[in-house]
């Protein structure tokens, strides 16, 4: 490539990850555009690049120097403060991580499966009589939700109140920026309500008591930080997990098969879970904002540019993954990128496996006929999180697994 | 038969331990994983083999000392 060709204008592709277009057509999109221009430039929400090969979308995440996470990355910006640590940079990111990884590991994820199971089994209680439920709305939304409200030490039992305004935080912020701001609004004054409790009578075992507790440089964070870092587990718990187990469950419908290969061999679920992690990437891509002039695979980028990483598209790129539209459980080789990659690995991927996996073999042991009975509803805006807002669900009748909700519910 | 996580290149994707979790061992400060001592013998080349393959980081590398593959 010359240098004419570096310095020649580049042309807008039209990608917004916004529309309804997109939401509707992504991975049609991602291929029209790994053929024409893999390194895209869209001149929606005031400009950005966007990368759609593997590669690329790798090379990017490893090289956190010149791709900042700061957090005018956004497009278009989600909160008014930095979310912790998703928009830091190293050296700093890795001390504020470290505040929440011991609550994240690989082994609280695993100490926490009978509490999820037992969790998902008082949610399908609710429903396993009816023989119908809103499957993301009874139970993939709720799980994850309770579970990191219960983490952070918040009420629990708001659940519904907490996932209203995730949601209009993640998927209104394009189309409807007042509800979305209104949202950001309640989740700062409930934020600065737990602190204020925990300040007024005593820190708890909970995780908002250790962001509050945490230091980075041998400070206490400020009060904006603790609350970008509790907003960051709200929004990653509350939003994604659901995202992944809607996309899987809307899969197993289309493609009896897989339901079956795992009713019949519940030892693939691991591996099944990458694959379903892969195709069905919730979290499409993160922005990221370039720190200096420079070229990156024969493109000119520019200090301040945002460029997206589209995880997604890297995860069906065809230079990486055979067969990329196929959905295959004995796939082998599968670095797929759902969680991000380089220093920004999403510290949540531990649970939401679990979550998952426990999500689907409950799902599979207590109504392995579900079927899909009406329209599927997925949030108007995939540009961030790719999800089933409302699975409208039959299958055959069961029984209550636990004695005490039917007493509860009888008296 | 060797195995190494690299340090500089592990950002504690886990994938590893939920493959061969005798193998390896996590640093939850360190967001990270180290192979178990000794426990290549253990586990077999074959899940040894799948963790080097599935690690999206390609941090970890297996050395048999001899022609396997």
């Amino acid at each position: 490539m010359t240098t004419a060709d570096v310095e020649a204008p580049e042309p807008s592709v039209g990608l917004d990850h916004h529309s309804a277009h997109f939401r509707e057509h992504n991975y049609e999109i991602y291929e029209d555009l790994r053929a024409r221009c893999p390194v895209a430039h869209s001149t929606a929400w005031g400009g950005f690049w966007a990368l759609l090969d593997y590669q690329d979308v790798y090379d990017a995440a490893q090289d956190h120097e010149l791709f900042s996470s700061a957090m005018e990355k956004g497009i278009p910006m989600a909160a008014p403060d930095p979310l912790v640590p998703i928009d830091t940079d190293p050296p700093l990111l890795q001390q504020y991580r470290r505040i929440g990884l011991p609550w994240l590991s690989p082994s609280s994820a695993k100490a926490l499966e009978p509490m999820f199971r037992e969790l998902a089994t008082e949610l399908i209680d609710e429903f396993i009589e009816a023989g119908e439920a809103d499957l993301v709305g009874q139970l993939t939304t709720p799980l994850p939700a309770r579970w990191i409200l219960r983490m952070l030490g918040f009420d629990e039992s708001r659940w519904q109140e907490w996932i209203e305004w995730i949601h209009a935080t993640v998927h209104d912020r394009s189309h409807d920026p007042d509800k979305a701001m209104a949202g950001v609004t309640n989740i700062y004054t409930n934020i600065m309500a737990e602190m204020a409790r925990r300040r007024a009578d005593g820190y708890g075992d909970d995780l908002l008591s250790a962001i509050m507790q945490g230091e980075v440089d041998g400070e206490p964070l400020r009060d904006e930080q603790v609350i970008g870092y509790a907003f960051l587990m709200l929004l990653g718990g509350m939003d994604t997990t659901s995202g992944l187990t809607g996309n899987a469950l809307v899969r197993l419908v289309e493609q009896p098969e897989l339901r079956r290969r795992l009713i019949d061999d519940p030892d693939v679920l691991p591996k099944a879970t990458e694959e379903f992690l892969r195709h069905d990437t919730p979290s499409q891509g993160l922005a990221r904002i370039i720190t200096r002039d420079c070229e990156f695979k024969g493109h000119q980028l520019r200090a301040d540019d945002r460029v997206l990483l589209m995880f997604a598209a890297a995860n069906r790129d065809p230079k990486v993954f055979t067969d990329p539209d196929r959905i295959d459980f004995d796939r082998v080789g599968n670095r797929h990128l759902a969680f991000g990659a380089g220093v920004h690995r999403c510290m949540g991927s531990n649970h939401a496996r679990v979550m998952f996996q426990v999500m689907i073999s409950e799902i599979l042991s207590r109504l392995p006929d579900y079927t899909i009975s009406g329209e599927i509803e997925r949030f108007a805006d995939a540009g961030d999180v790719y999800a089933v807002r409302r699975l409208p669900i039959r299958f055959t009748p069961g029984a209550r697994s636990r004695a005490d909700s039917s007493a509860n519910s009888a008296a | 038969m060797k195995i190494f996580v690299d340090p500089a290149r592990c950002r504690g994707h886990a994938r590893c331990l939920s493959i061969a979790p005798e193998a390896f061992e996590f640093l939850d400060l360190e967001d990270r994983s180290v192979a178990v001592e000794g426990a290549a013998d253990l586990v077999g080349i074959a899940m040894l083999r799948a963790a080097e393959i599935e690690c999206p980081e390609r941090a970890i590398t297996v050395e048999t000392g001899e022609d396997q593959t």
